[in-house]
C-alpha cells in the first residue's frame, strides 16, 4: 500500500452556471475501503460521485484509479459499478436480464454469464430463479437487484448514491448492515454518498464530510465523532448531534452566554485552559450523551427543562440555557428534578471552535 | 339496489356515447353493401358490387397508392426528425427548450388553409409545387407537430438514470439507445407513427393546394368526386375496407404487444 493510493482524486473542480459545486477536491481511497461522502443536500457529494462515474465532466483536476488516469475515460470504459437511490432498474427487462446487462455488454459467453448472474443474485440474498420484471418487486428487493447488477461486472469501484434513502426505517437499518457485509465479502472498494450520518458512521472505514463543495474532514468514524474539525461537523455527527453553544470569553475563568448570562465552569473548561483571550467569540460543542444533569455543584450550566421526549431506554431532555436550547440524553430511569437544573459537561478538554471560522481551537490530546 | 340502478345508468350512458362515436362507421359499413346506384341509408338490397367497382377502378387504386406511399414516407421523415428533436430537447435541456417546443407546435395554431397558402407561395419560389418532394415536405410540416408532441412526452417519461446506469455497465451510447432508450420509447414511437400517418392520409386541404393535378391522394379524389358527382358509393366501399384493415392492424398489434409482454 505504499506509493499512490488505489483511488486518487486531485483538485477536482466543478461549477454550474457560475455557482461552484466543487472546490479543488482532493481525496485518497485505499483499495478495499468503504468510504462515505457525507453532507447535507447541495454539498457537492453527488456531483463528485457523478464525476467518478464519468457521467459528469469536471472543469479541472484528475482522477486515478489503480494507477490509471481515468479523468477522460467515458463511463462505459471505466468498469465502475453504480447504484442509484431509485435503483434505476430497466423496466422492460426481467430481473435476470437486468443483472446480465453488463455481462452482455462485455460480450461474455452465455453460460458463463448465466453462472455469474446466479452468483450475483445469491450474493445479495435473492433467489436466482426470479424471472419476474423489476416492477413486481418490493423496494428492498429492487435495491438488491440493483446491487447485484452493479457487482456482476466485478467493478473496480462501487459507487452507491443514497442507496438507503428510499427504504423504510426498519429495512434501512437491515440493508446498511448487509451492504457492509457484502463489501467485506467481495472486497470491492466502495464509495457511498449519504446525507445520513448514522448510516455513514455504521458502515464506513472512513468518512469524508462535505459542505459547500469542500471536504471538511476525512477521518475514521470514531475520530470524526471524538475530534470533529469544525463546529459544522460536531453539529452534524452523532444521534442526536452535538449541541452548539455560542459563548464569548468574559475573562480567564468565565464565559458569557448568548443571553448575557455569565457561566463559571470548572478550570478545564475555562477560557484560560483553552487559550482563549477575553472577548473572543467561540462555540462549544456539547454531546447530548456526555452531559450530566444535577441540581447542585461546582461549574454547572444553569438551565430550565422545556420538554422531555421518551425514546425507549433513554430520554431526550430539551433544556433552555443561556439563550440556547440544548438536548441532553439521559437514561430513562434517571429521575428528573426540575424544571431548573444544572448541566455538567465532561471534565476533559472541551470541543471549542472559533465562532467566525468554525475551526477547532485546540487540538485534542 | 341503488348501486345496481346507478350501474345500469352508467352502462346505458357508455353505450350511448359509443353509439354516438361509432354510428358514422356503422352507417358506412352497412351502406357499402347496398346494391343501389346512389348512397343511401339504411341499405335496401345487398350486394358486393361497390367493392368490385372499388378494386377495379384504376383512379381510386392509384390515389390510394399515392396516399399510402406519401403517408409512409412523410411519416418516416416526420417521426424520425421529431424523435431526434425531442431527444435533444429533453436530454440536452437547452435554455431555449420551451421556445423551440412552441415553435414545433406552431403549425397547429393556424387553420390548415392558411398554412397551405403560405406553403404554396414558398414552394412556388422553390419550384417544387406539384412535385412529390414538395408534397412530402408539406406533409412532414403538418405531421411534425403531432409526432414531436408525442415524442417529447415519451422521452420526458424515460428516467435519464436508466441510461446512466446502462453506461456504467459498459454500454456505449449506441448500445444505450438500442437496448434501453428505443425499447422504452417504443409505445410512444408507435403512437406517433400512427397519428402522423393518419394526419397525412386524411389531409385534403394542404394536399389539394400543393399537389396540383399530378399527385391525387384518396381523400382529395373522393372530395373532388363529391363536388362534381355527389357521393360515390365506391368511396364508401373503400372506406369500409380501410376500417376493416385498421381493425385487423389494431387486433394484430394488440396480439403482438401482449405476446412481446409475455416473453
Amino acid at each position: 500500500m505504499t506509493g499512490s493510493p488505489y483511488l486518487r482524486i486531485r483538485s477536482i473542480k466543478k461549477s454550474y452556471k457560475g455557482a461552484v459545486a466543487l472546490h479543488d477536491i482532493d481525496l485518497d481511497v485505499e483499495q478495499g475501503a468503504f468510504v462515505s461522502l457525507l453532507g447535507p443536500s447541495g454539498c457537492g457529494k453527488s456531483t463528485l460521485l457523478q464525476i467518478l462515474a464519468g457521467l459528469l465532466e469536471a472543469d479541472g483536476g484528475d482522477v486515478q484509479l489503480g494507477g490509471e488516469d481515468i479523468t477522460n475515460l467515458p463511463p462505459w470504459r471505466r468498469n465502475i459499478g453504480l447504484v442509484f437511490q431509485n435503483y434505476a432498474l430497466f423496466p422492460h427487462l426481467s430481473i435476470r436480464q437486468n443483472v446480465r446487462f453488463g455481462l452482455d455488454m462485455l460480450g461474455m459467453d452465455r453460460t458463463e454469464a448465466e453462472k455469474r448472474v446466479d452468483e450475483s443474485l445469491a450474493m445479495v440474498g435473492l433467489d436466482p430463479a426470479l424471472s419476474r420484471k423489476p416492477g413486481e418487486l418490493s423496494g428492498g428487493q429492487q435495491q438488491r437487484v440493483a446491487i447485484a447488477r452493479a457487482i456482476a461486472i466485478r467493478p473496480r469501484l462501487l459507487l452507491l448514491d443514497e442507496p438507503l434513502s428510499n427504504l423504510d426505517a426498519v429495512l434501512r437499518h437491515k440493508v446498511r448492515l448487509e451492504l457492509r457485509e457484502l463489501h467485506d465479502r467481495t472486497g470491492i472498494t466502495t464509495i457511498m454518498v449519504t446525507h445520513d450520518q448514522a448510516e455513514a458512521l455504521a458502515t464506513s472505514d472512513r468518512i469524508a464530510v462535505m459542505n459547500g463543495g469542500r471536504i471538511l474532514q476525512y477521518e475514521a468514524p470514531e475520530a470524526l465523532y471524538r475530534a470533529p474539525a469544525t463546529a459544522f461537523i460536531a453539529g452534524f455527527v452523532g444521534s442526536p448531534p452535538a449541541n452548539l453553544v455560542p459563548l464569548s470569553a468574559l475573562d480567564n475563568n468565565s464565559w458569557t452566554l448568548a443571553n448575557g448570562q455569565v457561566w463559571k465552569p470548572i478550570a478545564s473548561l475555562a477560557p484560560r485552559a483553552a487559550g482563549v483571550r477575553a472577548g473572543a467569540a467561540c462555540i462549544m460543542a456539547l454531546r447530548p450523551e456526555a452531559l450530566a444533569v444535577g441540581v447542585s455543584g461546582e461549574g454547572g450550566l444553569p438551565g430550565r427543562v422545556v420538554a422531555i421526549e421518551f425514546i425507549g431506554g433513554d430520554r431526550l431532555v430539551h433544556v433552555e440555557t443561556g439563550g440556547t436550547q440544548l438536548t441532553v440524553r439521559v437514561s430513562a430511569e434517571q429521575a428528573m428534578a426540575g424544571p431548573d437544573i444544572l448541566l455538567f459537561p465532561p471534565q476533559e478538554t472541551p470541543l471549542l471552535f472559533d465562532a467566525n471560522s468554525g475551526k477547532r481551537l485546540k487540538a485534542d490530546f | 339496489m341503488t348501486s345496481r340502478f346507478s350501474k345500469g345508468l352508467m352502462l346505458a350512458g357508455v353505450i350511448a356515447i359509443l353509439l354516438f362515436l361509432l354510428a358514422p362507421i356503422l352507417v358506412l359499413i352497412f351502406s357499402a353493401f347496398d346494391g343501389g346506384n346512389v348512397f343511401r341509408f339504411p341499405p335496401r338490397s345487398y350486394s358486393l358490387r361497390w367493392f368490385e367497382e372499388a378494386l377495379t377502378h384504376t383512379e381510386y387504386r392509384s390515389s390510394l397508392w399515392v396516399s399510402t406511399v406519401l403517408g409512409i414516407i412523410s411519416t418516416a421523415i416526420a417521426v424520425g426528425l421529431s424523435s431526434l428533436a425531442a431527444f435533444g430537447l429533453v436530454r440536452g435541456k437547452p435554455s431555449y427548450r420551451l421556445g423551440l417546443e412552441v415553435l414545433l407546435l406552431a403549425p397547429l395554431t393556424l387553420p390548415l388553409v392558411v398554412w397551405a397558402i403560405a406553403l404554396l407561395s414558398i414552394y412556388a419560389q422553390l419550384g417544387i409545387n406539384g412535385t412529390l418532394p414538395g408534397l412530402i415536405l408539406a406533409h412532414v410540416t403538418i405531421t411534425m407537430p403531432f409526432a414531436a408532441r408525442i415524442m417529447i412526452a415519451t422521452f420526458d417519461e424515460i428516467d435519464p438514470r436508466l441510461e446512466a446506469a446502462a453506461k456504467s455497465l459498459g454500454a456505449s451510447p449506441w448500445h444505450v439507445v438500442r437496448r434501453i432508450t428505443l425499447p422504452l420509447a417504443m409505445p410512444g414511437l408507435m403512437s406517433s407513427t400512427a397519428i402522423a400517418f393518419l394526419v397525412s392520409f386524411n389531409d385534403v386541404v394542404v394536399t389539394t393546394l400543393i399537389a396540383g393535378a399530378g399527385w391525387i391522394t384518396f381523400p382529395v379524389r373522393t372530395f373532388s368526386r363529391l363536388r362534381t358527382e355527389g357521393i360515390d358509393p365506391t368511396t364508401i366501399a373503400i372506406a369500409a375496407m380501410i376500417v376493416a384493415f385498421t381493425i385487423v392492424v389494431i387486433v394484430l398489434g394488440q396480439r403482438l404487444f401482449q405476446l412481446s409482454r409475455r416473453f
